[in-house]
C-alpha cells in the first residue's frame, strides 16, 4: 500500500472548496431536452465527487495522522515513499495509507525532486538492503532521465550525486569479491549507478555534444576514482571524451594509491577495482580504446598498474593498438612506449609483492604482431627512443614468445599486408629482408621439438602465402610474391624440409635454413618468370637453379648454383637483371657467412 | 413580425445559452486550484487532480456543444422568418 501525505490546513480547505461544488452541482439543473447532454456530465461530475473524492477528503481529515511505528511498519524510509518522507519531515504534512497503488509509470516534479533530496541525505543502508527498492529506484531513474524537466527537479535537489555514489561504490567494491554477499546484487547496484548516470548524462548534455571532460563528472574532488568509474562505464558519452576522463580518473587512482593517505579502498580489496571497471568498457569500444593507448603511451602505468585483473590492460591495448583501431603513424607511440614500459619493469614485474601474473611476455607478441613489418626497413615508424631491433629482440626473447608469434601468424600477415598497401614505393630487398626477419624470429629461435618447429615452418609460410596478389616486386614488372610461395619450387623443397614430427633430428638450423632456401629459390623463380613474361628474357633460356633437399647441404648447393647462374646471365648479356637477382637472393641467402644469416 | 416557431427556437436557444453560461461558471472549476500538490500528495491525490480537471473539462466541452445547439436554433428561426417574410411579400404582388 501507498502512502499519501496532506497538509491538514490545506485539505481542510478543499473540502469546503468540494462542499460548495457539490451543493451547487446539486442545483444546477435544466429540463430543457436540448440539454439532457449536458446534464449527463453534471450528474457524473456530482457523483464523483459525492461518493468518490469528498468521502477521501472526509475520511483524512476525520483519522488521526500517522506516526512513529506505524508510519515505519508502513515503509515509510522506503525509497518508494521518498516523496511523503520529504513532505513529512521537511514540512510537517500528515501521512495516511493511501488506498490506491501507485502508477510507477508516472513520475511528477514532485517525486524526481523529492527522490533527489532523499537519495542526497538519506540513510542509504536502508536503501542498499532492499533488492525491491534499488530496483524501483533505478526504473524511475530511468524514467527522469528521459525528461529534462523532471531531470532539473532531480538533480536540483540531489545536492550531493557524490555521496550516493561513494555509497553505491563502496557497496559494489565489498560485493564483487569472492566472499562479497549481501541482500543487493552488484547487477542490482549497477541498475541504479546506470540510471543515474542516464539522468546525469541529461543533466549536463552528454548525450547532444562532446563535453568538457571537467564538466562530466560532478563532484571530482569529492568522488571516489572507483564511482567516477562506475559514473563514467554508465555513460553516454563519445569516445575520447570517454578515454580522456578515464585517463584522469586512473591519474587520480595512481596518485592515491602511491601516496601516504589511506588510499583508494578498492586498491586493498580483491576483485575489480577502477581500473577494471573501465577497462572492461574500453575492450568494447575500439575507438575509445585507441583514444586511451595513445594517451596512456605517456604514462604507460595507467594502464599497466592499476588493474586487478592485467589482462583486462592487456586487452585493451591489443584492442586499442590494432590496426582496426589505429592507422600505423598513430599506433607508433603506444606500441613502443608499452614495450619500452615492460622493458625498464621486467626486471621488477615478477619479483615484486603482489606478484605481477604472467601473461605480459604473450601479451607483447600480440600487441606486436601486426606491426612487424614496422620493425623492418619498410618501417614508417621512426622510433625516437629505442632502435626497432633492441624492442623486437625484447620481445621475442620472452619465454613462449616465438611460439606465440608463430600461433599469431594469421595478424602478422594481415598487419603487413595491410601495411604494405599503405605504401608507395615497395623495394623488392626490404620485402625479402622481413620475410628473412619473421623467418628468424619464429623459425631460429629455440623450440622444445619437432611438433613446435612445424607450427613455427607453417606460420612462417602462412605469412608468405598472405603477400600473394599484393606486393609487387622489381619496378616495373608484375612480379608478385605469389609466385614466390606458389610456384613449383616452393612445393617441392617443402615437401623435403618440412619438419616431420615422427622423426626427430637436431640439426638446429635445418629449418632455418630451408626457409631461406625456399624463400631464395621463390624469388629467383618469381624474377624469372617476370622477366620472361615481360620480354626481358626468351622463355626457356637461362632458368635459375633449383634447390636439392637430398643433397648435404642444400643451402650451400643452392648457394653455389645461383651465383653459377647469376654469372650466366652477365655472360648472356643481361647483367642489370643479374644485378637485380643477385641484390635479392643475396639478402636472404647470405653467401658471406655460409648463408646462415638473413639479412636485417 | 415574427412567427410563432421562430420565437420558440430563440426562446430554447436563450434557454441553451444561459444553462451553457451555468456551466462555465460553477466552482468545480476552480476546485484543480486545492487538488494540487501544495494540498497532498500520493497516487489518490493524483488522481483526484486527475479526475477535477476531466470533469471541469467535460463540462466546458458540454457548455460549448450547447451554444452551438443554440447558434443552430437561431439559424432555424431566422430562416423561418425569411419564409414568412417571403410569403408575405407574395401574397400583396
Amino acid at each position: 500500500m501507498g502512502l499519501l501525505a496532506y497538509d491538514p490546513d490545506q485539505l481542510a480547505r478543499l473540502r469546503l472548496a468540494m462542499r460548495d461544488a457539490l451543493t451547487e452541482l446539486e442545483g444546477t439543473v435544466c429540463w430543457s431536452l436540448d440539454a439532457q447532454v449536458a446534464m449527463v456530465a453534471v450528474k457524473e461530475a456530482r457523483r464523483r465527487l459525492a461518493q468518490q473524492w469528498l468521502p477521501l477528503v472526509d475520511h483524512l481529515l476525520d483519522a488521526d495522522p500517522l506516526a512513529g511505528r506505524a508510519l515505519t511498519a508502513l515503509g515509510f524510509d522506503d525509497m518508494r515513499n521518498a516523496l511523503v518522507h520529504v513532505m513529512h519531515h521537511g514540512y510537517g504534512w500528515a501521512v495516511q495509507p493511501d488506498p490506491r497503488e501507485d502508477d510507477p509509470t508516472i513520475v511528477t516534479p514532485e517525486e524526481a525532486r523529492a527522490l533527489g533530496a532523499l537519495l542526497s541525505q538519506g540513510d542509504l543502508d536502508v536503501l542498499l538492503d532492499d533488492p525491491g527498492e534499488m530496483e524501483w529506484v533505478a526504473a524511475q531513474l530511468e524514467r527522469i532521465a528521459l525528461d529534462p524537466r523532471l531531470t532539473a527537479e532531480f538533480t536540483n535537489n540531489c545536492e550531493d550525486l557524490a555521496r550516493v555514489l561513494n555509497s553505491l561504490a563502496e557497496r559494489r567494491i565489498a560485493l564483487d569479491t569472492p566472499s562479497g554477499s549481501g541482500p543487493v546484487t552488484v547487477g542490482q547496484i549497477d541498475l541504479v549507478v546506470h540510471g543515474l548516470a542516464a539522468v546525469w548524462s541529461t543533466h549536463v548534455g552528454a548525450r547532444e555534444r562532446c563535453l568538457d571532460p571537467a564538466v562530466l563528472l560532478p563532484q571530482a574532488d569529492t568522488m571516489t576514482p572507483y564511482a567516477q568509474a562506475l559514473l563514467l562505464a554508465a555513460m553516454d558519452v563519445d569516445p575520447t571524451t570517454f578515454a580522456v576522463v578515464a585517463v584522469q580518473i586512473l591519474e587520480r587512482w595512481l596518485i592515491a594509491a602511491g601516496g601516504t593517505g589511506q588510499g583508494p579502498s578498492d586498491a586493498f580489496q580483491p576483485g575489480p577495482n577502477a581500473a577494471d571497471l573501465l577497462f572492461a568498457r574500453l575492450i568494447d569500444d575500439q575507438q575509445a580504446a585507441a583514444a586511451f593507448v595513445t594517451l596512456a603511451a605517456d604514462e604507460p602505468a595507467i594502464l599497466f598498474t592499476t588493474a586487478d585483473d592485467p589482462a583486462l590492460a592487456q586487452q585493451v591495448a591489443i584492442t586499442g593498438t590494432s590496426p582496426a583501431a589505429l592507422a600505423a603513424a598513430a599506433a607508433e607511440a603506444p606500441v613502443t612506449a608499452f614495450i619500452e614500459w615492460f622493458q625498464r619493469n621486467a626486471p621488477y614485474l615478477n619479483t615484486a609483492e603482489p606478484t605481477y601474473p604472467d601473461g605480459w611476455q604473450t601479451f607483447l607478441v600480440d600487441m606486436v604482431a601486426p606491426w612487424t613489418l614496422q620493425f623492418t626497413g619498410l618501417a614508417t615508424w621512426h622510433f625516437a627512443w629505442t632502435p626497432p631491433e633492441d624492442l623486437l629482440a625484447f620481445v621475442i626473447a620472452q619465454p613462449g614468445a616465438a611460439d606465440r608469434l608463430a600461433a599469431d601468424a594469421q595478424a602478422v600477415a594481415g598487419g603487413a599486408v595491410a601495411q604494405l598497401q599503405e605504401l608507395d614505393r615497395l623495394e623488392p630487398i626490404l620485402i625479402a629482408t622481413y620475410l628473412g626477419l619473421l623467418s628468424q624470429l619464429t623459425v631460429e629461435q629455440q623450440v622444445a621439438d619437432e611438433e613446435q618447429r612445424a607450427a613455427r615452418w607453417a606460420a612462417t609460410l602462412m605469412v608468405v602465402n598472405a603477400f600473394v596478389d599484393v606486393v609487387t616486386l622489381p619496378a616495373g614488372t608484375a612480379t608478385s610474391v605469389a609466385m614466390i610461395a606458389g610456384g613449383p619450387v616452393v612445393d617441392s623443397v617443402i615437401a623435403r624440409w618440412e619438419p616431420d614430427p615422427a622423426a626427430v633430428r637436431a640439426a638446429a638450423e635445418a629449418t632455418s635454413l630451408a626457409t631461406q632456401t625456399v624463400v631464395a629459390a621463390g624469388i629467383a623463380d618469381a624474377l624469372h618468370a617476370a622477366w620472361v613474361q615481360h620480354g626481358q628474357l626468351p622463355a626457356n633460356v637461362l632458368p635459375p637453379p633449383r634447390p636439392n633437399p637430398q643433397a648435404d647441404d642444400p643451402a650451400a648447393d643452392y648457394l653455389r648454383d645461383v651465383t653459377t647462374w647469376l654469372l650466366a646471365l652477365d655472360a648472356a648479356g643481361h647483367g642489370d637483371l643479374a644485378d637485380q637477382a643477385q641484390r635479392l637472393i643475396y639478402l636472404v641467402l647470405n653467401p658471406w657467412d655460409g648463408g646462415e644469416d638473413m639479412a636485417d | 413580425m415574427p412567427t410563432a416557431d421562430a420565437t420558440d427556437l430563440r426562446r430554447r436557444a436563450t434557454e441553451l445559452r444561459r444553462f451553457a453560461h451555468t456551466l462555465d461558471t460553477l466552482r468545480v472549476h476552480d476546485l484543480h486550484l486545492r487538488t494540487g500538490p501544495t494540498t497532498w500528495l500520493g497516487p489518490s491525490p493524483s488522481a483526484c487532480d486527475a479526475d477535477v480537471r476531466a470533469l471541469a473539462h467535460g463540462l466546458s466541452t458540454s457548455a460549448d456543444d450547447l451554444r452551438r445547439t443554440a447558434a443552430r436554433l437561431e439559424r432555424r428561426a431566422a430562416d423561418l422568418d425569411a419564409a414568412a417574410r417571403a410569403a408575405a411579400l407574395a401574397g400583396i404582388n
